[in-house]
């Protein structure tokens, strides 16, 4: 009977890997709902969940992976936060199956998967007309009219994709560039050149307003609608941070499961092939105490303090430890910390260069167009910032670029027009080099409100896919090194010693370690006070002459050993008992307990 | 025969709530529990059905009703036709009193709704909405638990306060029952605190070197958790006031700000039942204590355009004057706050909004003589409250000192100052104190902007060629869209808008002596526009065709308004 299931079991998993086989194949598939539900229904430890409904009613899946018993850290995956990376979605399923066949990933921890952030945006790249928009289907007035959604672009030249159009027009600021006349760029007026064109998006003027395509259906870009470095007013951005049930409900979720331990975000930025570099403001700076602090601290407010003289001032002056450190966090957060803070830099260092070699191996070519930038109010902010997570994003697959030879290493050219300029060369290079499809030619196209115009450019979701190599060797290159990533976790050893003052009091020392490959909690963690605290706790008869029944471990860095002391009055019979508690950490030994 | 006890205690029972029961109009020298302001809620609906609505806006975290009143008068048309006020109060569970300020403030209106012209002439044009318990947890258990005048304030979302890992395990404790978490004491030669000479209840400071009789413990309380420190993660903290999202922060820069922006349950609720109110342009918030009137902005980053600021001066300035003793100033000015509710109001539902701060202790208990000879020996502030504690409270306000069996202290001494002291008004003052708030209010909804629309001028300048010019005036103090929300972009601003001919050209008259208008290039048969604090605005048409068109006013916020015009 066993035999049989078995035998049934691999037999469905087979088809199963078939079927996604298909699925992968078809690039225009939904986000495979039905796939994730029958993997899920087959398999013990995947479960599949509904975290909400989509502005546009749609349900957004959540996968969970893992036995969830109490106490084990999380991993949340999340990918295609703006809808518009459709290979980050294909990405995190994949990820999902790969995780389904390898059990020893979710030994020590649990995953959470979430294959779309951003349905309804998602869903639009399989409309007949595409548009590209990162819109969800919430019903927003963008240009506050008297009219919804009234101006959406059109198909003016039945290509079935939105691309730009250009009209001459004595106040137009662009140009065709001299040497390829496909790159439309600004007039550089300087160099005696003299605008010719408007640039507009590819549509008519619906409502006659004066503005083309100024209000579309839709929306809110679910990736800035989350609440770290909001930007209210902005088009896309939604009334107020976390408007949208879709990023509501993921600041919920994070609220309500601790276990949560690290992020990883599938989408276009990319920390770990592009590790954020050391930058002004990263650390804390000097602080300055308040007149308030000094007063009640006795401490001189006139000098500017280094973060590490700050600690060390504040532990001299005040004998309560954690009322020390409520005050150094209370006078560090004074400034809001806008990016990667300087003590956590090495974590992304260590993971690309480490995620570099293991991609080497795959021989795979990083060298590439730079991905985006993580933007204000995005989950990855959210993650990083909010929670203190470690935090890493990885875009999958963008345009690969040619090798780098002596002479022509390319300099890097300031200003931001000029690296525009550089980057649409570079795409247009290498849709030459491809022979691809994915550039509209410039065509005269008769248009109601301009009577000429010329439509093209570069199509909607062009370039989100390879075209030279499947979509499951790229994952298969990249993605497991996602559960090794996973391995540097934090984990807790602990151990005792018991020295004897006299027949009656013991010293007893509790030694613990970090034996994972990332600090608890990270810098960013430790300033915002998230991440679910780290208690050690004793449990005994005896009474303590010194040390606390319950101890936060505040932080604790990869290989470091922490020491707590306790002071006990007790007998020679009696048994005690030391338990780190934590919710998002693994431990190798929840409980050691000795007889005195 | 148990039976007949049973139903004899019931029948005594229901005879006493009658006996008690609420009736119309309300009291006010008393506060009210949550369940009897709900009950008024109720009793002011049944009694004036056809001007109210009581509706059901949503839960709290404990499962208590969220009530909202809305004061309209269907026959004057819909509410979310008319310019609407908002009040609430009692966002902070132990800011009792400004729950009464609301309740007040609907009782005032409609029993006066008949006999006074000037209350009905407001209440016909505008559409109120008050609820005046935003945080009914909070409001129940301050009257049903032992607490200071401050417990209570937050929602009910449990929070590890000191990070050990347990949630909500070290509350207050009312160690000798008597409903108030007062003060302990303990005696000690090297205390810092030494009994004052000439009121033994109170006590001094010691002088460097001095030797003294007492230390503080703090407040009433164990060390529930055994961790050596006492009171320090009681149940909650979300502030509710710290939980909006416009500008929120999480908790590492905004203390109390919760989880994520909304997290309150009930504060999503009312957040929900706002955005529906599309009308409302004014907003009032109720708190304790300090005697305040604030406006935006709550922090220095955020600023407030001049033409708003001009609306908040006429109606703070003037609430000024109402509440003596009030000081009219914007937020940050008192301590800079994020996501609070007054910055979503103001931003995100393009209302203008007042936090009114309520009670001035220091000037209210009083106990001195104005007529005072020069150097006639004054009491010293604390002196002079115990004096009105005996002699204007019967002593109610303060409890002696009684020795208790502390289980970690041992002997120790327990008294202070009751719950419904220091942030709340005796209720002999409240009467006072709700009706001068009340008024503010009213003074605020009397400016709702009331918009008229006058056609001054029709010509014809051709065949079929019309030259029509309309005046748009503001008759009241509030503009009829902030100049913030027109900025920004926060919602459709208001229109003007001719139907039923072709419209040439359109634009506002800069001039009209001169005849300069500036014409809008696009879509001639709309104009957009806000119309300041008593603001005039004149447009120009110049329309193609014959006969009737229709010219017509529309606002989110103000009245709308609609004429027909012949050309001919």
């Amino acid at each position: 009977m066993k035999q049989i299931t078995r035998n049934l079991k691999s037999g469905i998993l087979l088809c199963l890997m078939f079927y996604s086989c298909i699925m992968y194949a078809q690039k225009n598939n939904l986000y495979k709902q039905d796939y994730l539900k029958i993997l899920a229904k087959n398999h013990p430890d995947i479960g599949y969940t509904i975290l909400t409904k989509s502005a546009g009613g749609e349900e957004v899946p959540l996968i969970k992976i893992g036995k969830f018993n109490k106490g084990m850290p999380s991993v949340f995956v999340a990918a295609n936060m703006e809808g518009t990376h459709q290979i980050s979605t294909d990405a995190a399923i994949w990820f999902v199956e790969y995780l389904s066949k390898h059990p020893q990933a979710y030994e020590t921890k649990n995953w959470y998967i979430l294959p779309c952030g951003n349905i309804d945006a998602h869903l639009r790249a399989f409309d007949k007309l595409k548009t590209g928009s990162t819109y969800n289907k919430t019903s927003i007035n963008d240009d506050k009219d008297d009219q919804v959604n009234e101006d959406g672009p059109e198909d003016l030249n039945g290509d079935g994709v939105i691309t730009q159009m250009i009209v001459k027009h004595p106040m137009g600021q662009y140009i065709k560039d001299p040497k390829d006349p496909r790159i439309i760029r600004k007039a550089n007026l300087a160099k005696g050149e003299k605008g010719i064109y408007k640039l507009y998006e590819e549509g008519f003027d619906n409502d006659k307003d004066g503005l083309i395509n100024e209000d579309p259906d839709g929306g809110v870009n679910i990736d800035r609608n989350f609440t770290y470095m909001y930007e209210p007013f902005k088009k896309g951005h939604g009334v107020w941070n976390g408007s949208e049930p879709e990023a509501f409900a993921l600041m919920r979720f994070f609220a309500e499961n601790k276990d949560i331990a690290m992020s990883i975000v599938l989408g276009k930025t990319n920390n770990m092939l592009f590790p954020p570099k050391s930058r002004k403001g990263g650390g804390i700076g000097r602080i300055k105490v308040p007149a308030y602090y000094g007063r009640m601290i006795g401490i001189d407010t006139q000098k500017m303090y280094g973060s590490d003289e700050l600690k060390k001032v504040l532990n001299e002056k005040i004998s309560d430890k954690s009322q020390a450190r409520r005050i150094y966090m209370r006078l560090v957060n004074s400034k809001k910390p806008t990016i990667y803070q300087q003590e956590d830099l090495p974590i992304f260092a260590a993971v690309s260069k480490e995620f570099k070699s293991f991609l080497k191996e795959k021989d795979f070519n990083t060298n590439r167009l730079e991905d985006s930038k993580w933007a204000n109010g995005s989950f990855e902010k959210f993650c990083y910032f909010q929670y203190g997570l470690p935090t890493f994003s990885l875009n999958v697959w963008n345009l690969p670029l040619p090798e780098k030879k002596g002479k022509d290493k390319q300099k890097q050219t300031p200003g931001k027009n000029k690296d525009v300029d550089a980057k649409q060369k570079k795409i247009l290079a290498y849709i030459d080099k491809m022979e691809l499809d994915e550039f509209v030619n410039w065509t005269k196209v008769n248009h109601p409100d301009f009577k000429e115009v010329e439509v093209g450019g570069l199509k909607p979701y062009a370039l989100t896919y390879p075209h030279n190599i499947k979509t499951g060797q790229l994952f298969e290159q990249q993605l497991p090194y996602l559960t090794k990533l996973s391995d540097k976790l934090p984990k807790l050893k602990m151990s005792l010693k018991i020295h004897s003052k006299n027949k009656q009091i013991k010293e007893v020392i509790v030694y613990v370690e970090n034996t994972g490959q990332f600090p608890y909690p990270t810098y960013m963690g430790e300033r915002n006070g998230r991440p679910a605290p780290v208690i050690l706790q004793y449990v005994g008869k005896p009474k303590l002459l010194s040390g606390n029944v319950r101890t936060r471990i505040s932080s604790i860095s990869p290989n470091q050993t922490l020491e707590f002391k306790f002071l006990i009055n007790a007998e020679n019979t009696d048994t005690i008992k030391f338990n780190i508690l934590s919710e998002n950490i693994f431990v190798e030994n929840k409980t050691v307990s000795v007889q005195l | 025969m148990k039976a007949i006890y049973t139903t004899l205690i019931a029948i005594c029972l229901t005879l006493v709530s009658v006996g008690q029961s609420i009736e119309i109009p309300l009291r006010f020298d008393k506060y009210y529990t949550y369940e009897e302001v709900n009950e008024a809620l109720e009793k002011l609906h049944t009694a004036y059905k056809n001007i109210t609505k009581l509706e059901l806006v949503g839960k709290s975290e404990e499962g208590r009703k969220i009530l909202a009143l809305t004061i309209n008068n269907p026959k004057t048309g819909k509410d979310l036709d008319k310019p609407g006020i908002y009040v609430d109060g009692n966002i902070h569970g132990n800011e009792i009193q400004a729950g009464e300020v609301c309740l007040y403030y609907a009782n005032m209106v409609l029993t006066k709704y008949k006999s006074n012209p000037m209350i009905k002439e407001l209440v016909d044009r505008t559409a109120m909405y008050i609820i005046p318990v935003v945080n009914p947890d909070g409001r129940w258990h301050f009257f049903n638990d032992g607490g200071t005048s401050s417990s209570n304030r937050t929602i009910r979302r449990p929070k590890d306060d000191d990070r050990d890992g347990l949630i909500d395990e070290d509350d207050v404790d009312d160690l000798d029952g008597d409903g108030n978490i007062c003060r302990m004491r303990i005696k000690d030669p090297n205390g810092n605190y030494k009994t004052d000479p000439e009121d033994p209840r109170l006590m001094i400071q010691v002088k460097p070197g001095e030797k003294g009789e007492w230390t503080m413990l703090g407040s009433e309380g164990l060390d529930n958790d055994g961790d050596g420190r006492f009171n320090e993660d009681g149940p909650g903290y979300v502030d509710p006031n710290r939980n909006w999202p416009f500008d929120w922060q999480p908790t590492f820069i905004q203390g109390g700000a919760g989880d994520y922006p909304l997290s309150g349950v009930g504060l999503k609720a009312i957040a929900e039942f706002l955005t529906k109110k599309k009308n409302i342009l004014m907003v009032w918030a109720f708190h304790n204590t300090g005697g305040m009137f604030l406006r935006g902005p709550s922090t220095r980053e955020l600023v407030v355009p001049g033409a708003d600021i001009q609306v908040y001066d006429l109606l703070g300035k003037n609430a000024e004057k109402m509440v003596p003793g009030y000081v009219y100033k914007p937020s940050y000015e008192l301590y800079p706050t994020r996501g609070d509710f007054g910055e979503f109001t103001y931003h995100c539902m393009g209302a203008y909004t007042f936090i009114g701060e309520l009670y001035q202790r220091r000037r209210s208990e009083q106990y001195r003589n104005p007529n005072a000879k020069v150097g006639e020996k004054k009491l010293s502030p604390s002196h002079e409250r115990m004096k009105f504690n005996d002699h204007l409270a019967q002593g109610e306000l303060y409890k002696d000192w009684k020795p208790f069996k502390h289980p970690q202290y041992g002997d120790i001494e327990i008294g202070g100052w009751v719950k419904f002291s220091s942030r709340l008004s005796h209720t002999f003052m409240l009467q006072d104190l709700v009706h001068r708030n009340a008024s503010a209010v009213l003074f605020s909804a009397q400016h709702l902007p009331h918009i008229k629309m006058e056609i001054f001028d029709k010509k014809k300048i051709g065949k079929n060629l019309y030259k029509i010019r309309v005046r748009l005036e503001n008759t009241k103090g509030i503009s009829s869209m902030s100049e913030h929300s027109w900025q920004k972009k926060v919602y459709t601003p208001d229109m003007l808008k001719l139907s039923g001919a072709k419209v040439i050209a359109s634009g506002l008259i800069s001039d009209v002596r001169l005849d300069k208008v500036n014409y809008k290039e696009h879509k001639p048969e709309i104009q957009f526009l806000r119309i300041g604090s008593y603001g005039k605005l004149e447009y120009e048409f110049i329309v193609e065709g014959k006969g009737e068109v229709k010219l017509e006013y529309k606002s989110r916020k103000a009245n709308n308004l609609s004429t027909q015009i012949i050309m001919r």
